[in-house]
């Protein structure tokens, strides 16, 4: 229900950094942007520190719209974000996880035990104590923070975006991987000829392009090409009737490929469900461990510009000396049929050593990566995820970004107060009216 | 016998009916550890079966009756009423357990449990102190669009409210007496609509506050109240349908737990029926989290004594028994201030985790 939010601040845009100050780093500008923005946030939250405190035990009475009086104690029990404003929110470093302490270096694997989750009450003694080693250990940045103020575990209150962690997060990756991989095969023309052919159903809006002519795509429509990928995946693979015969060397990573994308396809589609059961729980742990087991099919397309630039140049140096080797080998008097052979040997030769070079140099060590193995315990801790998405944050967004539109765009903020005000006094007495 | 598919489909179905049933039985899914259990689909098949080819259909036996007598041949047990004795040690005996949600408590979710379970009455979760009847906070003669006089008035702004039309378009509105009578209505210009409107609005007022960056010299905002946010969310009459007022804990007839709305997860069963210690520290020493009696307390080191979160009794916290259990372990398990930095920045020191994982 659209009314049941409503906005609690309208916060200003800290300045861009500087670089040409003098005597002011710009490490430092952003450490003291953060801490404006900290304090503003304590300053908003600061009600809560009295009536939260469960010292006193005293409460609030309010009025609850079953006619009934009750007494409240108020608590922050979650901020839905997506990971870069967590990242403001808990003021840790852009590579860290806000709930637990994992390495960045670890975040593409899934361990065994999970790590230990973050005390904030240690990084606000470590604050005090001036003493940076611990927070930058712990990718903690050295500011006064909010949320240390108010009674919560700051790690409590992230919950995790289906939005921006899974639709716009790993599906958008793996739709790289997958594109990649397919180019790689020779069979991105035929996924995309299966891809743009495909039959609406309910539930289901037909992708009238193919995905690499879309330049972006929003989460309804990630959403949507979620429930089609893998056939269109497999099809494109397994297609023979107007296609040459797949390479031998290329069936095996086929059929893991396969199996990665069901598997994080499965993950995704599961984590959307609205009820759960211990059992769903169970088979989405099973499906993220599965992917993470056959995840290194796609490992080569994780390499940097800067990897894939060596193993370019790696390759070319490669083939020179191939040909060099070739051109030597002919007047010798082989025949045709061993020429031909040698060939092949020397361009398979050339396909693992870029191989080994776009593998050495790849990982998944990215946060979203890392995020979806917390998705299973956030569950059984706060119920399905779709009702923390922010999705509904950014519908509830739309008031404002109207009202803004009718101001005259100078001195906006009390015109677009009183524009929002207005509107939703409106459909809020329509909405009890009607009940 | 047979020449095409259809054919063959035929012939299957005539001779070998048992085989095209099998072929119906839904294919569940891969899950971990667990062996197929028959869902109600499943039974429904079973059902079928029964009726289709054994004898018992010829006798008088009702639905139920059957459906018993086939678990048992499959050796399929039936999920049985979850008691209390049954139900997992480490959470407290529970005082209310139904087998059929209320139309209340099932609202948010199209799921509909087998059993519901609520907090005992002792925490007093979601329980009201009083009531307080909104029709008796009114006359008699309360008029619901109050600032406008009749429901013309009413509709009339709201259509200028909701579908954007400018100030400009108001007075435009009224220049071409497109309204048959004006006097009917409490405004004329868009001047007096908008204050009208103005005064109308309830919800919480907005203030204004100021920070200063290093890179620029005053940066306004705008904030409000957030416990007057709280209570102008709950006061709201057309939300009564949709809220949760207590946690619950949901179960299907495999007695698993389902997890749903945010009421039916831990967290908030933990927050109001757990036994929370807290004590508060920000600044002089560390703290972590601290498994006592099974009970998850948070436990740190400034504000001495102890009280009870959530919204226990007092005459709960009052029994001397768990006062001095929980000054025991204080005593043993808690780092004195001065050892605390150190100490909690030992890595073999204290780990939290949480009550499910401990």
């Amino acid at each position: 229900m659209m009314n049941a939010w409503i906005p609690l601040a309208l916060l200003p845009i800290p300045p861009k950094r500087l670089d040409k100050i003098s005597g002011y780093p710009v490490d430092a500008q952003e450490l003291d942007a953060l801490q404006v923005t900290h304090e503003i946030i304590s300053s908003i939250l600061s009600p809560l520190c009295n009536v939260s405190d469960v010292t006193s035990q005293s409460g609030i009475e309010m009025v609850c719209c079953d006619e009934k009086v009750r007494n409240c104690i108020p608590m922050l029990c979650g901020w839905l974000a997506d990971h870069m404003e967590n990242i403001i929110i808990h003021g840790i470093s852009s590579n860290r996880c806000p709930i637990c302490i994992a390495p960045p270096d670890q975040f593409g694997e899934l361990s065994n035990a999970s790590y230990a989750i973050r005390l904030h009450p240690t990084y606000a003694a470590a604050f005090h104590h001036s003493d940076i080693h611990i927070l930058n250990s712990h990718g903690v940045k050295n500011i006064n923070n909010a949320l240390w103020h108010i009674p919560i575990e700051p790690h409590e209150i992230v919950r995790l975006d289906i939005l921006h962690v899974l639709l716009l997060g790993m599906l958008v990756h793996l739709m790289k991987w997958v594109q990649e991989f397919l180019d790689h095969v020779g069979r991105l023309t035929i996924f995309d000829h299966i891809w743009s052919r495909l039959l609406p159903f309910p539930g289901f809006s037909r992708l009238n392009k193919a995905y690499r002519s879309v330049r972006q795509c929003q989460g309804k429509e990630m959403r949507n090409l979620c429930y089609v990928l893998l056939a269109a995946f497999a099809a494109a693979l397994s297609r023979t009737s107007d296609t040459p015969a797949m390479a031998s060397r290329h069936k095996v990573l086929c059929h893991n490929a396969i199996l990665c994308v069901q598997y994080l396809t499965d993950f995704i589609l599961m984590a959307q469900y609205q009820v759960h059961t211990h059992s769903t729980i169970e088979s989405m742990k099973d499906y993220l461990r599965d992917f993470h087991a056959y995840k290194d099919v796609f490992l080569r397309f994780q390499a940097s510009k800067a990897v894939k630039a060596a193993a370019k140049e790696a390759s070319r140096d490669l083939r020179e000396d191939h040909s060099q080797l070739l051109t030597s080998d002919k007047p010798q008097g082989k025949t045709s049929s061993k020429h031909r052979k040698l060939t092949q040997e020397l361009r398979l030769e050339t396909e693992e050593l870029v191989h080994d070079f776009l593998t050495t140099g790849a990982n998944y060590n990215f946060p979203k990566m890392h995020l979806i193995s917390h998705f299973t315990d956030q569950i059984s801790k706060y119920g399905s995820l779709p009702q923390y998405s922010t999705e509904i944050c950014k519908a509830s967004h739309k008031p404002l970004k109207d009202a803004y539109r009718r101001s005259n765009h100078l001195n906006a903020i009390p015109q677009i107060i009183r524009t929002y005000t207005r509107v939703h006094g409106f459909s809020m007495r329509e909405k009890n009216l009607e009940q | 016998m047979y020449v095409s598919a259809g054919a063959y489909s035929s012939h299957i179905q005539k001779s070998h009916p048992e085989c095209l049933q099998a072929a119906t039985i839904p294919l569940k899914r891969r899950q971990s550890n667990t062996t197929y259990k028959p869902n109600d689909d499943s039974m429904e098949y079973l059902l079928d079966k029964y009726f289709a080819n054994s004898d018992l259909y010829n006798y008088d036996l009702n639905r139920l009756e059957l459906a018993q007598i086939c678990n048992a041949y499959l050796d399929f047990e039936p999920a049985p009423e979850i008691s209390k004795a049954e139900h997992d040690s480490d959470v407290e005996p529970f005082v209310e357990t139904t087998s059929l949600p209320s139309s209340n408590e099932s609202n948010g979710s199209a799921y509909t449990p087998d059993a519901i379970r609520s907090p005992p009455n002792q925490y007093k979760a979601g329980q009201p102190v009083r009531d307080f009847p909104f029709s008796q906070q009114r006359s008699q003669r309360y008029n619901h669009l109050h600032l406008f006089h009749n429901p013309c008035d009413y509709k009339l702004a709201r259509f200028f409210t909701l579908s954007k039309v400018p100030k400009g378009g108001i007075d435009q509105f009224f220049r071409d007496k497109l309204v048959e009578s004006p006097a009917q209505y409490s405004f004329n210009s868009g001047y007096t609509f908008y204050q009208l409107t103005d005064k109308m609005a309830d919800d919480p007022a907005w203030t204004a506050g100021s920070v200063q960056y290093a890179l620029r010299l005053k940066s306004e905002f705008q904030y409000r109240n957030i416990i007057e946010c709280i209570q102008y969310l709950l006061h709201q009459w057309a939300f009564v349908d949709h809220m949760l007022w207590k946690p619950v804990q949901l179960f299907n007839k495999d007695r698993e737990r389902i997890y749903s709305e945010m009421n039916t997860g831990s967290w908030w069963w933990d927050q109001q029926v757990c036994f929370v210690v807290t004590l508060n520290l920000v600044y002089d020493a560390a703290a972590y989290l601290h498994n006592i009696d099974n009970h998850s307390c948070q436990i740190n080191s400034d504000s001495h004594p102890f009280s009870i979160g959530s919204n226990l009794p007092h005459e709960f916290f009052r029994r001397q028994e768990i006062v001095a259990n929980i000054h025991q372990h204080w005593q043993h398990s808690i780092y004195h201030k001065e050892q605390t930095y150190d100490e909690c920045l030992d890595p073999a020191g204290p780990v939290a985790d949480s009550p499910e994982k401990a």
